[in-house]
């Protein structure tokens, strides 16, 4: 997901775009027609819907019905959820960076040598499924969430971007504070040991680790750190309002607010807590999904139109799917039936599942960490994009633009 | 074995009459006349040797028992209706051993025989791929294990009495194959068979009542730490080189290719940071669980964790500035 250094980096990457020309330093080239920035992706019920809303929603149905224990309808959910969502959204990252060599070009060591350390750590875990696996789990089980929280402050920036929210030194601060301290929480929390009785986690893709041993009043001091960044971010926004006159939109706070239900209250819901990578999944397949179009479209030329909206979404979709199954279903069996077969080695397979969904999503980690950061003029993250961009043919404003 | 010491095991198996009969022998199968007890804290647990079948192992059992080796082991894995496995006493033992005793143990040659591995059978634990490094350690079969006569177990005897006791201890709850309460041998030792008709052994005491709080004890929880280090000693020790050399490599590299960029010897740098993490957290974080005690707020198994913690989040936050566009 969009990750963003600092100001300048942020709207290098959010408003770098040839035909919107939105570009926010532009105030020393020459006058050009700005045209309306639009404030959603799509529009405001599916992008609340899906930045967050749908998971607050899924969290308090399951909360209020269920309580906090984990239910099978939960677990079922999340299976079929993975192929359709979870999975695709890894394989858009891998079809981002390897579909065309440009991109290749461009980040050859993150696109030819990260597969090659990563296929180590994966060969060092079937070696030492005790040890190296467990590192290897837990470095993929800690920087997920991590990982989520960037998604979450990227998403943040680009609707507060969207809205005119100015995120200055401290905005940003507190801001980012707050959100990866909310991760830390629930990390820290999990890691935390008050008995002997908390020493061993339960087994995770059959691999069974014992907690870090943190103490608790790590998590406690990470709470109060996040409660003070809390503050001072809501005190910015206020702020803001009262020069600006007029409020915030509500969707520039919402990746938060989803952000800190997904992981305090969230974490203690078992059965909403599977459901969390799809949520995730969910944000960033919008995304993806509106800046494909909108590349595809600037680079071929295409006129936009719903007919191509429609059909690059199948092509695009199909493709994902396709390779979510292939990674996470497909090479698995194949790796699995070759430990066995070749190797005369007899994993389970939920062991082998275990060390390739840690591998493949390190991967994308990695990927995800340099692919929103294109720099290249015709690819340059036109993340201002609306759907009626896409559908509807360019406005007098566009000629301008391209004039200017 | 001292007088006292022989005095209170036979205490120890005095008591209410023991259920059954005695479990005979093999048909053909000469059985020692002294019998191993082992005092549990379900009961006690008396194992029938076979000098004939496995002279060594039996010889070496007996010493041992008789030097008081076993007393203050453990049985620290139980696979149900499978398995219940004595500690070596040389890496499990409370008090730990006295270098004297810890010379009495030495690599016995397997010594196998026809006999079946069922229900009741001991038979010696050892490497799984070393058929001559049983030592000390012997495991009590809880049911029929036909696949262990193909691959190569010596059986050294049999419960005579005490399955019921087994079959208590193999009640315990377990997280994996290790038992969540330390499994006690109290006491360990030699009798006669005269000395075991005069003292009956007691039948089994319950210890472990359904639904009973299933929680890891401290020392089963120092005992699971340890074993986590010791196990992956060689894998520790092929991480660290592994790791080492290609950190080397990635130097190598910045040192050997002028024509990369800054950025790109920036990235070469990030992945030789990335082993080096990697390493360090593989290697730190069972070093930290082996200092840790619970209930102590400051000691150094904390101040570990607090720093693989931070420290993978230092390298996650490094790694979102991995590559820039060349």
């Amino acid at each position: 997901m969009p990750r963003v250094k600092n100001k300048q980096s942020f709207q290098q990457a959010v408003t770098i775009s040839p035909t919107l020309n939105v570009r926010a330093e532009a105030a020393a080239a020459p006058p050009v027609v700005k045209p309306q920035q639009h404030l959603y992706f799509v529009n405001a019920p599916v992008d609340f819907l899906i930045i967050g809303l749908g998971s607050i929603i899924a969290f308090l149905t399951l909360f209020l019905v269920f309580g906090t224990e984990a239910v099978p309808l939960a677990s079922t959910i999340a299976g079929w959820l993975v192929y359709v969502v979870n999975y695709p959204h890894f394989a858009a990252t891998n079809y981002r960076l390897y579909h065309n060599k440009e991109n290749i070009r461009q980040y050859p060591i993150t696109a030819l040598v990260i597969p090659w350390i990563i296929l180590a750590g994966m060969i060092g875990s079937f070696y030492s499924p005790n040890f190296i696996a467990v590192t290897f789990l837990m470095i993929f089980l800690y920087w997920s969430p991590y990982h989520f929280s960037g998604q979450t402050l990227g998403i943040t920036l680009i609707y507060a971007r969207r809205a005119g929210f100015f995120v200055g030194k401290w905005e940003r601060f507190t801001l980012s504070n707050l959100i990866y301290a909310s991760f830390l929480y629930m990390t820290a929390r999990g890691e935390a040991i008050t008995a002997a009785s908390d020493l061993i986690l339960p087994p995770e893709y059959n691999i069974e680790r014992f907690r870090l041993g943190l103490p608790m009043w790590v998590s406690q001091i990470i709470l109060v750190w996040m409660v003070i960044n809390a503050t001072g971010f809501l005190y910015l926004i206020a702020k803001w309002c009262r020069e600006q006159k007029k409020m915030l939109p509500l969707i520039v706070l919402l990746p938060v607010v989803t952000q800190i239900v997904w992981f305090i209250p969230g974490s203690y819901v078992r059965s909403f807590y599977l459901l969390v990578p799809m949520f995730h999944s969910l944000q960033y397949l919008l995304i993806a999904w509106s800046l494909q179009l909108k590349e595809k479209m600037d680079m071929q030329k295409i006129t936009p139109s719903v007919n191509y909206v429609v059909k690059e979404s199948i092509r695009w979709g199909l493709i994902n799917l396709v390779l979510g199954a292939l990674l996470f279903t497909g090479i698995p069996y194949a790796i699995h039936w070759a430990l066995q077969n070749v190797f005369d080695l007899d994993y389970p397979f939920i062991f082998v599942l275990g060390i390739m969904i840690a591998g493949v999503q390190i991967h994308h980690f990695f990927v995800d960490g340099v692919i929103w950061k294109l720099k290249k003029k015709t690819v340059s993250s036109p993340l201002m994009v609306n759907l009626d961009d896409l559908i509807h043919a360019p406005s007098g404003s566009m000629t301008l633009a391209k004039g200017a | 074995m001292p007088i006292y010491g022989l005095m209170a095991l036979l205490l120890c198996l005095q008591g209410n009459p023991a259920p059954g009969q005695p479990v005979q022998a093999p048909p053909g199968v000469k059985v020692a006349n002294e019998r191993l007890v082992l005092v549990t804290e379900a009961g006690s647990i008396v194992i029938a040797l076979y000098p004939e079948v496995a002279p060594q192992n039996v010889r070496q059992i007996m010493t041992l028992a008789n030097a008081g080796v076993y007393n203050g082991t453990c049985f620290p894995r139980l696979e149900k209706n499978f398995v219940l496995q004595l500690s070596s006493p040389e890496s499990d033992r409370r008090p730990p051993l006295t270098p004297d005793l810890k010379s009495l143990i030495h690599a016995l040659p397997a010594e196998f025989s026809n006999l079946k591995h069922v229900r009741g059978v001991v038979s010696m634990a050892r490497e799984d791929k070393d058929i001559n490094s049983a030592k000390s350690s012997f495991s009590i079969l809880l049911g029929p294990a036909p696949h262990l006569d193909k691959l190569g177990y010596t059986i050294v005897g049999h419960v005579e009495y005490g399955m019921d006791v087994v079959s208590e201890l193999a009640q315990a709850p377990v997280k994996g194959s290790m038992p969540k309460k330390r499994l006690k041998v109290l006491q360990a030792g030699l009798v006669t068979a005269e000395q075991l008709r005069q003292h009956p052994p007691t039948s089994a005491k319950v210890i472990f009542q359904p639904g009973e709080e299933d929680e890891l004890d401290e020392e089963t929880a120092q005992l699971a730490r340890r074993i986590e280090f010791e196990q992956n000693a060689l894998p520790m020790k092929l991480l660290a080189t592994g790791g080492i050399l290609l950190m080397i490599v990635c130097c190598l590299i910045n040192v050997f290719l002028p024509h990369l960029t800054g950025k790109q010897i920036r990235t070469v740098n990030l992945i030789a940071v990335l082993i080096g993490a990697f390493v360090l957290v593989s290697l730190l974080r069972p070093l930290s669980l082996t200092m840790f005690h619970t209930g102590d707020m400051t000691n150094i198994g904390h101040l570990i964790a607090i720093a693989i913690f931070f420290g993978m989040l230092g390298v996650f936050r490094l790694m979102s500035s991995f590559e820039s566009a060349s």
